[in-house]
């Protein structure tokens, strides 16, 4: 365990086992104690100076007297929070497309047979009033011969308005 | 991992309400923020006195930290300010009133412009701490001595050190543990005997 800690303290450990080693040294105090002498190891061969400078306890004995400090969550882990929006929106979108789908199964039967033919609907043939003062025959429209030509689908110009009236 | 991402897990385990966590970064940086400070301050006990205070303020200050700085970046500030408050409590002025703002914690490493620690028992206890490691160091076996002196003073990376000492990575690992456990071996009593006195 402390070969790893020695690694750590180098930099030269990853992974869950950097994280694990961590955790342990925050609770093991003989850990605690080798990443103290580790570090002043390197700062005395670097002669860095004032390594007698120990606050360690002093700093301890004071936050021990202090209120636990609790940061909010979201200052921790903003990836992991980023990650976690993600899949909560991926499931918000999976869950409206199964209702969306059940929808279709329970009502869109109509639908589904004409998504399947890919024809549009044709709703006005049977509008046309019986007797209305626009009834007309439908091959004496002169409207409807004179654009014929522009319309690409034949039934696309037997919607209705509701009037009788063919476009 | 790095350096940064091992002190943001620290970090976020004090941000937790883990004060133990908080305490390795104590034991991490006080050296480097008590030399920072000594850029400030001539008297050794306040320096000690602004460091503790610097690091009691940095954690209750743990929640306003993001992570958008290196932590010793936002910890070397907070000591700045610190000593800046103490100097101008105390009436007095700075021993080297040079610029220290500087993003780059790393920056601030200008040991060559240490005043003198200049209490004697601070003196006399800096001095038997640095003649232990070295007379450790000299003790150690050529290759345990090569490794660790590749890695903490020329900062090599282990990959770097296989390389030069033409040995495995895991050899390399492995010597660096047991040079340094050899060196806190010798250093120990000396750590004991200070561990409740104040230098």
């Amino acid at each position: 365990m402390k070969e790893s800690l020695s690694a750590l303290v180098d930099n030269e450990l990853d992974g869950p086992e950097a994280s694990k080693l961590i955790s342990a040294a925050s609770t093991d105090e003989s850990l605690k104690e080798a990443w103290d002498e580790y570090h002043l190891i390197g700062d005395a061969m670097r002669a860095s100076g004032l390594n007698s400078i120990n606050v360690r306890h002093r700093v301890a004995a004071r936050l021990a007297e202090e209120p636990t400090v609790l940061a909010p969550r979201r200052w921790l882990r903003q990836g992991s929070v980023r990650t976690v929006g993600a899949v909560a929106l991926a499931a918000s979108m999976s869950f409206a497309a199964v209702v969306a789908w059940q929808q279709l199964a329970v009502n869109g039967q109509g639908a589904a047979m004409v998504a399947e033919k890919g024809v549009p609907v044709q709703v006005a043939q049977q509008v046309e009033p019986a007797n209305g003062p626009m009834a007309r025959d439908n091959g004496a429209d002169p409207y409807l011969l004179a654009h014929q030509e522009m319309a690409s689908d034949p039934d696309v110009v037997k919607v209705s308005l509701g009037n009788g009236v063919r476009h | 991992m790095s350096d940064r991402e091992i002190d943001q897990q620290l970090v976020e385990r004090a941000q937790r309400g883990e004060k133990r966590a908080f305490d390795l970064l104590v034991s991490k940086y006080q050296r480097r923020l008590a030399r920072l400070l000594s850029r400030f301050l001539r008297d050794s006990a306040d320096i000690e006195d602004v460091t503790q205070e610097a690091f009691v303020k940095a954690y209750r200050a743990l929640p306003s930290f993001r992570g958008e700085s290196a932590f010793y970046t936002w910890l070397y500030r907070i000591g700045i300010n610190t000593a800046k408050n103490f100097l101008s409590a105390s009436g007095r002025r700075p021993v080297i009133n040079s610029e220290v703002e500087d993003e780059d914690g790393e920056s601030f490493d200008m040991a060559s412009q240490l005043p003198d620690f200049n209490t004697p028992e601070s003196e006399l206890m800096n001095k038997e701490i640095l003649n232990t490691v070295n007379a450790a160091v000299e003790a150690l076996p050529e290759e345990l001595r090569t490794a660790i002196s590749l890695r903490e003073m020329d900062g090599l990376s282990y990959d770097e050190i296989a390389k030069v000492m033409n040995c495995p990575i895991g050899t390399v690992r492995s010597r660096i543990f047991r040079a340094r456990e050899a060196i806190a071996t010798e250093l120990r009593p000396l750590l004991d005997t200070a561990k409740n006195k104040r230098w």
